[in-house]
């Protein structure tokens, strides 16, 4: 049974896939009609056990564009409050004959522990400072669309690297893709002891002229004072898009943002809306790509590898 | 203006000079080093008893602006530091309220007092407000004009939070300074624990207060990679730690002050608040510890801890009187008659532990003595000798532990930026601003 819990489930074959299949899904998503029988008769439940907005609607969305069934388990109204572990929840939703479920957990591993009963497919919508893979392929697609190629590309992945999910699993993936990375933020929201193709810097100012790419990460209010950082001046200082950094920068430029946006903070709201902003296709492949995701794992012969694009 | 500094004895480790040389200064620059130069438009300075040296730099001074004026201003307290023979004094952040603001250190750093006497460089606070829980703003306060970070006064107690500090600090390239004393072992009595405890019943603080930070924070340093300087070191505990570091590579640096190199624990038994300082006067074995440190490279820098306080609060009981000694107007004089008359050390090390390293530790350029370079000079008088006289300060704080002693190496001549600002024990600028002449 197939999974996608990490990045490194997929090799380089299952990515090019997924991206193959999205190209096809984003053609249904612009029709009249925005849906396809695909999966009719499955049933995908979201298990979010954290809350979420954007990647449960997406994925939600995302199942039923494929007329998949969704069901939902959220923190407030699931049994996991009084007191049912995960591991039964999963067990209960497999008797319902559910075929497939997404996980949002607070808890790095809470995606793999699932994947490991076997009981139906899993995907990891987000597991603690984990790994969110299926943000990595949107933002890695929606890129790719907007570059045509990402070999030989630079990527700064700016912010709170270090409780990003979504960074740890796009570190790899733009990587894969054959983009150079340079991890910037304050040395105590970054991971130390990186692999030796990660570069680092410590100001916005430094990589700015040589990035191709400027991925932003949402930078968590509470994390702003005390122990990591020295306050919103100090950090916009560093690290903000700013209006005026924008004047500055280069004109072939993209900007990212997984969403969502502090504005104010990471970036000046004039950066949303920028011409070099690609936030909002980010949000539109989201569904390609987890249509594409769901139509894979859920197909009759299952799994990555055997299925002909 | 030209000046023609004659016939002094030229000291620049940089560019290995020790010799009888003319030093001919024009429009603020060395324009010729080499025997026998005449111009006679140059105003001629006699310093063939002295000892002609690249600017001396005073890594630690309380200049107490804003907020205990009482006790020093940055005027007072830069004119002080230039007539002791410094360049460039970097105060400390222990004000109030504390330089823990970019706005604070802005006002500090563009102070009026620098352009006339000795350039003040401040540091900025650590932690927020220095109160030890939070980062201050480091980034800003760099960009203001912040040579260097330190909650010196107080000790960063968290572990957790002096390695995030360290790591915050990257941003920046500005060294860390730490006054190191842990509070769980320091009841802050500024008695060392040892022979003054047990004479004077008071409860001592033992060496392990200060060394067990600074194992902490070698530690921390070699993790982080951040630039760590150890400010005031006192006990032999603390220069084995460092000695240990230095040997394995760690990039720290560290300090000792005057008095500790001077004087022991011997000086604190009579319970005197003269000599009442933090980190305490130690044993004799420590401060011999700290002298062998100092021949042998381990200590990087002499610094002054220039702590001035009002007579009043300085001449109450000794429990009560606050610690600091006010060093600026003494440090050079007694480094030279107790160590370099005495042959511990010679003037290049002297040159290097007050002017060379300390540049070093703040990532500036080294002040050197040739062509093309600006006049940063202190001309320091080796011949004549002069009694410590408190009341002559031009400090704030009129009180010495040192008084009475009798020291050669006063300052003859100092060029600050270029500038001719101390004379003799006048100050051509001021006197010049005063006149209206400006």
């Amino acid at each position: 049974m197939k999974h996608l819990v990490s990045i490194l489930d997929l090799n380089n074959k299952d990515v090019n896939k997924i991206f193959s299949i999205a190209k096809h899904f984003e053609e249904v998503l612009e029709r009249r009609v925005k849906k396809v029988p695909a999966l009719i008769g499955k049933t995908l439940a979201l298990l979010f056990i954290e809350p979420s907005t954007r990647t449960k609607t997406s994925f939600e969305l995302a199942a039923r564009r494929l007329s998949c069934d969704t069901i939902s388990l959220s923190v407030s109204t699931s049994s996991l409050k009084k007191g049912e572990t995960l591991e039964d929840t999963a067990r209960t939703l497999s008797s319902m004959k559910v075929d497939c479920a997404v996980v949002r957990h607070p808890h790095e591993g809470a995606a793999k522990k699932l994947a490991s009963l076997n009981l139906f497919p899993v995907i990891n919508g987000g597991d603690g400072k984990g790994e969110h893979p299926t943000q990595a392929l949107l933002d890695a697609y929606t890129a790719l669309k907007k570059l045509k190629s990402l070999n030989g590309k630079k990527v700064s992945i700016i912010g709170d690297v270090l409780h990003s999910r979504v960074a740890r699993s796009g570190i790899e993936l733009w990587h894969r893709l054959g983009a150079k990375v340079t991890l910037v933020g304050p040395p105590t929201l970054l991971p130390r002891h990186l692999p030796e193709y990660v570069d680092v810097s410590y100001r916005l100012d430094e990589v700015m002229k040589n990035s191709d790419i400027l991925y932003f990460l949402r930078i968590q209010r509470e994390r702003l004072g005390g122990e990591c950082l020295a306050g919103i001046e100090d950090y916009r200082d560093l690290y903000a898009l700013t209006k005026d950094r924008l004047k500055n920068l280069r004109r072939d430029v993209v900007i990212m943002h997984p969403g969502p946006v502090n504005r104010g903070i990471e970036l000046d709201p004039e950066v949303i809306y920028d011409e070099r902003s690609i936030i909002e296709e980010q949000v539109f492949e989201g569904l390609s790509i987890r249509m594409a995701v769901l139509t894979l794992l859920l197909s009759e012969k299952g799994g990555f590898h055997e299925i002909p694009a | 203006m030209k000046y023609l500094l004659k016939k002094g004895t030229v000291v620049c480790p940089i560019t290995c000079k020790e010799s009888e040389l003319d030093v001919l200064i024009d429009n603020g620059m060395i324009v010729r080093v080499e025997k026998g130069i005449s111009d006679k438009k140059a105003l001629a300075l006699d310093a063939s008893q002295c000892i002609v040296m690249p600017g001396f730099i005073d890594l630690h001074a309380h200049l107490r602006e804003p907020g205990e004026e009482e006790k020093e201003t940055l005027y007072t307290g830069a004119k002080a530091a230039l007539a002791g023979g410094f360049v460039r004094v970097v105060c400390m952040p222990n004000t109030e309220p504390p330089l823990s603001t970019s706005f604070l250190i802005k006002a500090v750093a563009q102070s009026d007092a620098s352009s006339l006497f000795c350039r003040v460089l401040p540091t900025g606070s650590l932690s927020k407000n220095r109160e030890g829980k939070e980062i201050a703003e480091l980034n800003l306060m760099a960009k203001a004009g912040a040579v260097a970070f330190s909650d010196d006064g107080s000790s960063i107690q968290s572990a957790g939070l002096m390695r995030s500090l360290m790591l915050y600090s990257l941003t920046t390239k500005k060294p860390l300074f730490l006054h190191e004393e842990d509070v769980n072992l320091s009841p802050q009595t500024c008695i060392h624990e040892g022979k003054a405890s047990f004479v004077t019943g008071v409860e001592g603080t033992p060496s392990s207060a200060e060394a067990v930070m600074i194992a902490r924070d070698i530690l921390l340093a070699e993790e982080t990679g951040a630039r760590v300087h150890f400010q005031h070191l006192s006990s032999k505990e603390s220069i084995t730690l460092l000695r240990n570091a230095k040997k394995k590579g760690i990039q720290v640096t560290a300090e000792v002050t005057p008095h500790h190199l001077v004087l022991t624990e011997d000086e604190t038994v009579s319970l005197n608040p003269l000599f009442k300082v933090n980190p305490p006067l130690r044993s004799t074995e420590d401060r011999n510890a700290l002298e062998e440190a100092l021949v042998e490279g381990v200590i990087d820098v002499i610094a002054t801890d220039h702590a001035p306080h009002t007579k009043e609060e300085k001449t109450r009981e000794f429990e009560l009187a606050p610690p600091g000694i006010a060093g600026l107007e003494t440090a050079l004089p007694l480094l030279y008659t107790y160590f370099v008359e005495k042959k511990i050390i010679d003037l290049r090390r002297l040159v290097e532990v007050f002017s060379i390293n300390p540049a070093k530790v703040l990532g500036k350029k080294v002040f050197a003595i040739r062509e093309g370079e600006r006049a940063e000079l202190t001309v320091i008088n080796t011949a004549e000798s002069r009694k410590v006289n408190p009341e002559k300060f031009f400090s704030k704080s009129k009180l010495s532990p040192f008084q009475g002693f009798e020291l050669y190496g006063w300052p003859e001549y100092v060029f600050v930026e270029g500038e001719l600002r101390f004379l003799k024990g006048d100050f051509p600028l001021e006197e010049r601003r005063s006149k209206g002449v400006d």
